[in-house]
């Protein structure tokens, strides 16, 4: 593997995907700490995905994001996607760069993480997950508006 | 978790949790205080403006906890802080509060001071374990004192000039 092939988007780069994807999203951004993303531009809530650049939100700085240019992208998915993905890692590694774990907090609640993805796994891996979790909410806001 | 100053996006969910956690009161009688309205927007946006309110969110961008202060005699005055009950008894009132309490020391200001219903069950202990104590209201903080005898409340303080 050549140097190319570790690189992938920085965390402005995944917050312009992510807008230029789905351009209903409300997007807030927390001092170059976090950016949440969310289909509801009155209540900023619920997320649908969200990137963290601070070991602040963990009990134990699990993913090291002191480490520069460190990021940790969070999704929220299926139960089935989740489970297919993740079903069989026991023992994940919170510090793994461009693998998919599961939160380390909010697992429970389906949350996957991935730390710094490849330009390779963001166009294969990260690309369909973000899809899942946003079609996810959509669907959840749209049955809950009829 | 992490506590920010609050920005304009937080205000639903401050306004959100002041209802949540409004129905605590309900519960224990005191339903004066439930049917309190939250802050309206421009007063959260005042508070703001002045860097005065924090909020407490977490990796998913729920907001769970917020305070605001004023500035009140020279001191830290904490005007309210309140969780959402789902978040309850997770520490992070107390984190708010030291956020604040460095906060006030950073800015120079000499203690934080806070008011409370005397007769909430929770309050005392509550804030007692967090460093504050009782504080006789006198002649000195004559705008904390206007404060306790509108809400008939009890008023602690915690910092350097309170011991």
């Amino acid at each position: 593997m050549n140097d190319s092939d570790r690189t992938g988007p920085d965390p402005a780069a995944i917050v312009k995907y992510i807008q230029q994807t789905f351009p209903e999203t409300d997007v807030i951004a927390l001092d170059g700490k976090a950016w949440f993303f969310s289909l509801d531009a009155e209540k900023h809530w619920p997320n649908f995905a969200t990137l963290v650049t601070t070991d602040e939100f963990d009990a134990d700085a699990e993913s090291n994001l002191a480490r520069p240019g460190v990021f940790r992208l969070n999704m929220g998915v299926s139960r089935a996607t989740f489970q297919r993905l993740l079903g069989s890692v026991d023992q994940p590694d919170y510090a793994a760069l461009d693998q998919v774990f599961p939160h380390p907090t909010y697992a429970k609640q389906l949350w996957l993480s991935i730390l710094n993805p490849s330009h390779a796994t963001f166009a294969e891996v990260v690309v369909p997950l973000l899809a899942e979790a946003h079609d996810r909410l959509a669907a959840q806001r749209a049955r809950h508006a009829t | 978790m992490i506590i920010h100053a609050a920005i304009p996006a937080d205000f639903p969910a401050m306004q959100a949790i002041e209802t949540e956690a409004g129905r605590l009161f309900a519960e224990i009688g005191m339903d004066a205080i439930a049917d309190d309205p939250p802050f309206s927007l421009d007063e959260l946006a005042d508070f703001t403006d002045r860097g005065l309110a924090w909020v407490a969110v977490d990796e998913t961008g729920l907001v769970a906890g917020y305070l605001v202060v004023l500035l009140v005699d020279g001191r830290a005055h904490i005007e309210q802080v309140s969780v959402r009950p789902s978040h309850g008894r997770r520490g992070i009132g107390r984190a708010l509060i030291d956020h604040v309490a460095t906060w006030a020391a950073n800015e120079g200001l000499s203690a934080v001071t806070l008011t409370t219903f005397a007769n909430v069950p929770w309050n005392a202990p509550y804030y007692a374990r967090l460093g504050f104590r009782p504080f006789d209201v006198d002649a000195s903080t004559p705008e904390l004192r206007q404060i306790r005898a509108a809400e008939r409340r009890m008023a602690w303080i915690a910092g350097r000039a309170s011991r």
